[in-house]
């Protein structure tokens, strides 16, 4: 672990162009390949020394591996973003072990932060932080309701709606029920602004369309390989 | 209580900073390097029968309140190598280890299983007759009771909970409620970045406070770098305390030192201390590989929300395969498709719709964990062929599980195959058997380097925990497990430290 490291300005200018080849630039948000090169760099920080060193130098791989392995002449921070997604496609299916774990590697990390910021969690129906925000005062409200001398021995669970069937207890419904009946006293207690409890999210596309495409895309894969 | 429980922990927690003098040199009974499932718990037991304890760890110590929302933000705070490790093998095995106050009880999904009957009759027969179901259960009696090992409450599940179960009873498969270490857990689904609400009871919030209220005590960011041994009996540990400009090295005096950091770091510390040569240390690693299977509904899933894991298909347990649901946020969700750029954000659109599981599959055979030259760990796990089949069974039954229950769509872990359209399409997977080498794994379950034994040439540690080779050096966590279990570990863990804990208290030489 190295609290200090920081990566060199071309490592930098690749991770950039490498998160917006492999991030949802789509989503429109500000800055977020710096906000993705922040957080892989505070990651990096943790690596031990010979591993940081290794990833570094698959950085450098990546930018000006192309000329030096005759697949592209332009390093990767010079290339458009298809262009650069198509090369680290490349990198992700190559025959040798080390280039593909880079190429994976690189977008396990990428991912972990891009669709890990609030932004973009919420432009894809995500609304983590609101949902965490109102689970925490209600555990609080739970806590408050059955006091600790009260807690039944192992293994019962600490909160049953003891009137209803088995199938209806396990329901999302009485769930949103219980948060429903918590509502005023998290609001006089904990001030929590978001309390939406609503599990529905506005489909964004037609799930039909999708799967038919795909099919026939599969068929064709399944002909392909019978080929 | 709570509340008094974490200011009480958080109170008495040292850190580098209350070292102000050159050299300092300390002292204790016994000595615990690492907080995790089963360092916390022998720490406790041996506090609890008198002794002057010092558990020390490596990472920081966090409040509940200090987990963030920001998950790879988190990763790097509270996992080793900022969440980046991997094992090698045929295909690379991602997996995660915890490095702070709680070790991966902190990171872990609280589910909390017996180790089954049939392994421990198996470790009896192999001499280890303290082990037997009989012996062991008012150990996992205590333990569940100490980590609160309870059923959900009401609604804490969420649909990516109920689509499995929907769908694995229309199969008619058996399905099981895990118990879990919770107290009101309300389904946050932030179980793997530390759970917020203080409802996980992980060691921090069990043992610790123990340990503490029995007087011993705690000291953060030390990490042990060497044991000390002197004619075949310890002596104490050189620690490195971080300090946050630069480092200080201090020496532990120590009558009795346990070594609990977890199946890799254990044997890594031991190997590159040099104390002694048994075959067995690093051998055996077991992992207890899982896949990621995921699936398309055309109704919202909103798999973050929910509880990770509260139902597990055991129809399968017999070949050595377990099924679970497990909801993960759209950060992990993005990793199951081998896709990116401006494919991955067109297929992330369908995410709110999309459950995902596991399958876990009991190992078949072991691996190795080296400490190799300029400090490179050699971590070596091979999938065996054999395993491989298991685990197409496994995504078969997990694919027929959520057709079951109206998916329009599975998304496979395997490259060659990476989706089902259909259920007819399930039986392609045993035309193609798709290869370990076209397979994604993580693992969170691992276990057996230092192995407890009835003879020395079996193992590394004797019944008692002890090692067979250096008088008052213990080992206590994953690594002591004589053999693969099949099922998430902690309990087994915790249940042999209070063991080991107890023998350490009883043996004076
Ligand atoms: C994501 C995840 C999910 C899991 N889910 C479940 C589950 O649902 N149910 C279940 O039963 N199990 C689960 N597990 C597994 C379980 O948590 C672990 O098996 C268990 O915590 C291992 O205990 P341990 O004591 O061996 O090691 P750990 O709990 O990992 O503790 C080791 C500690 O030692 C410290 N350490 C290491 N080296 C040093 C050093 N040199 N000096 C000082 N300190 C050091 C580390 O920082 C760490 O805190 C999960 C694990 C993970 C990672
Ligand atoms: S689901 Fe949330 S509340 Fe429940 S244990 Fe996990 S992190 Fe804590």
């Amino acid at each position: 672990m190295n609290p200090n490291f920081q990566f060199s300005m071309l490592n930098r200018r690749t991770l950039l162009a490498v998160s917006r080849a492999i991030g949802p630039i789509e989503v429109g948000v500000e800055a977020l390949d710096i906000y993705v090169l922040e957080q892989i760099e505070s990651q990096v920080r943790q690596f031990p020394r010979l591993h940081r060193l290794g990833f570094c130098l698959g950085l450098y791989f990546i930018e000006l591996g192309g000329f030096i392995g005759g697949w592209g002449l332009l390093p990767f921070s010079l290339l458009k973003r298809d262009r650069a997604t198509k090369r680290l496609y490349r990198l992700l299916h190559s025959r040798l072990t080390p280039i593909r774990l880079l190429a994976n590697g690189l977008r396990v990390l990428v991912c972990l932060s891009a669709y890990g910021h609030t932004e973009v969690e919420r432009w894809f129906g995500f609304e983590r932080r609101a949902w965490r925000k109102q689970r925490i005062a209600t555990r609080q409200v739970l806590m408050d309701k059955i006091s600790p001398q009260k807690i039944t021995p192992v293994p019962e669970p600490l909160y049953t709606l003891n009137d209803q069937k088995q199938h209806e207890l396990l329901s999302w419904e009485s769930h949103q029920e219980l948060v429903r009946a918590a509502l005023p006293t998290l609001i006089e207690k904990h001030q929590t602004p978001d309390l939406s409890i609503s599990n529905e999210i506005e489909s964004p596309f037609n799930v039909e369309d999708f799967t038919a495409t795909t099919s026939e895309t599969h068929v064709k894969l399944d002909q392909d390989k019978a080929e | 209580m709570q509340r008094n429980i974490e200011s009480a922990v958080h109170g008495e927690v040292l850190t580098p900073l209350d070292f102000k003098g050159k050299d300092p040199r300390l002292s204790c009974d016994v000595l615990v390097i690492g907080s995790g499932a089963g360092g916390a718990t022998v720490a406790a037991t041996a506090a609890e029968n008198g002794k002057k304890v010092l558990l020390i760890e490596e990472g920081p110590a966090y409040k509940s309140s200090e987990y963030s929302a920001n998950f790879s933000g988190m990763t790097s705070e509270i996992m080793r190598n900022g969440g980046a490790t991997v094992i090698l093998g045929r295909s690379p095995i991602a997996y995660l280890e915890g490095k702070v106050l709680g070790g991966s009880t902190v990171l872990n999904g609280g589910m909390c299983w017996r180790t089954p009957t049939e392994v421990l009759e198996e470790w009896e027969a192999r001499g280890l007759e303290h082990l037997s179901p009989q012996k062991l259960d008012p150990y996992f009696d205590l333990v569940e009771e100490v980590i609160q090992a309870r059923y959900q409450n009401v609604g804490s599940e969420g649909e990516n909970n109920q689509v499995f179960r929907r769908g694995a009873e229309a199969m008619g498969w058996r399905l099981q409620r895990n118990k879990r270490n919770q107290v009101h857990c309300v389904g946050t689904n932030d179980c793997v970045s530390g759970c917020p609400t203080g409802a996980k009871q992980s060691t921090p919030l069990t043992w610790v406070p123990r340990l503490l209220k029995a007087g011993g005590q705690v000291l953060c960011y030390a990490s042990a770098q060497k044991i000390i041994v002197k004619q075949q009996r310890v002596t104490g540990v050189k620690v490195r305390l971080r300090k946050p400009f630069g480092h200080q090295d201090i020496i532990i005096k120590a009558n009795k030192v346990v070594v609990a950091c977890g199946a890799v770091q254990t044997p890594l510390l031991l190997q590159r201390s040099k104390i002694f040569k048994n075959p067995h240390l690093g051998q055996h690693f077991t992992v207890h590989p899982n896949a990621k299977v995921a699936a398309l509904f055309d109704h919202p899933v909103d798999s973050m929300k929910g509880v990770h894991q509260a139902w597990q298909c055991t129809e399968f347990q017999e070949d050595g395969i377990l099924m679970a649901p497990g909801g993960v946020p759209l950060s992990v969700i993005a990793q199951c498709f081998p896709l990116m750029g401006a494919e991955l954000t067109e297929q992330m659109r369908l995410a709110p719709y999309i459950a995902t599981a596991g399958v876990l599959v009991d190992d078949s055979r072991s691996g190795t964990v080296k400490a190799g030259p300029f400090g490179i760990d050699l971590i070596k796990y091979d999938i065996s062929d054999y395993d491989q089949e298991r685990f197409i069974r496994g995504v078969q039954r997990l694919a027929q599980i959520y057709f079951a229950a109206g998916a329009r769509k599975v998304y496979t872990p395997f490259t060659e195959i990476p989706t089902l359209d259909h259920p007819e399409q399930i039986q392609r997977l045993a035309n193609v058997l798709p290869k370990v080498e076209h397979t994604e794994y993580f693992t969170a379950h691992l276990m057996g380097t230092c192995r407890m034994s009835a003879t020395h040439s079996e193992g590394v540690v004797k019944p008692s925990g002890e090692s067979w080779d250096v008088q008052g050096l213990y080992v206590a966590d994953a690594s002591v497990m004589p053999g693969t279990i099949g099922v998430n570990p902690q309990v087994t863990i915790m249940a042999l430290a209070r063991l080991i804990g107890e023998a350490l208290v009883e043996n004076t030489h």
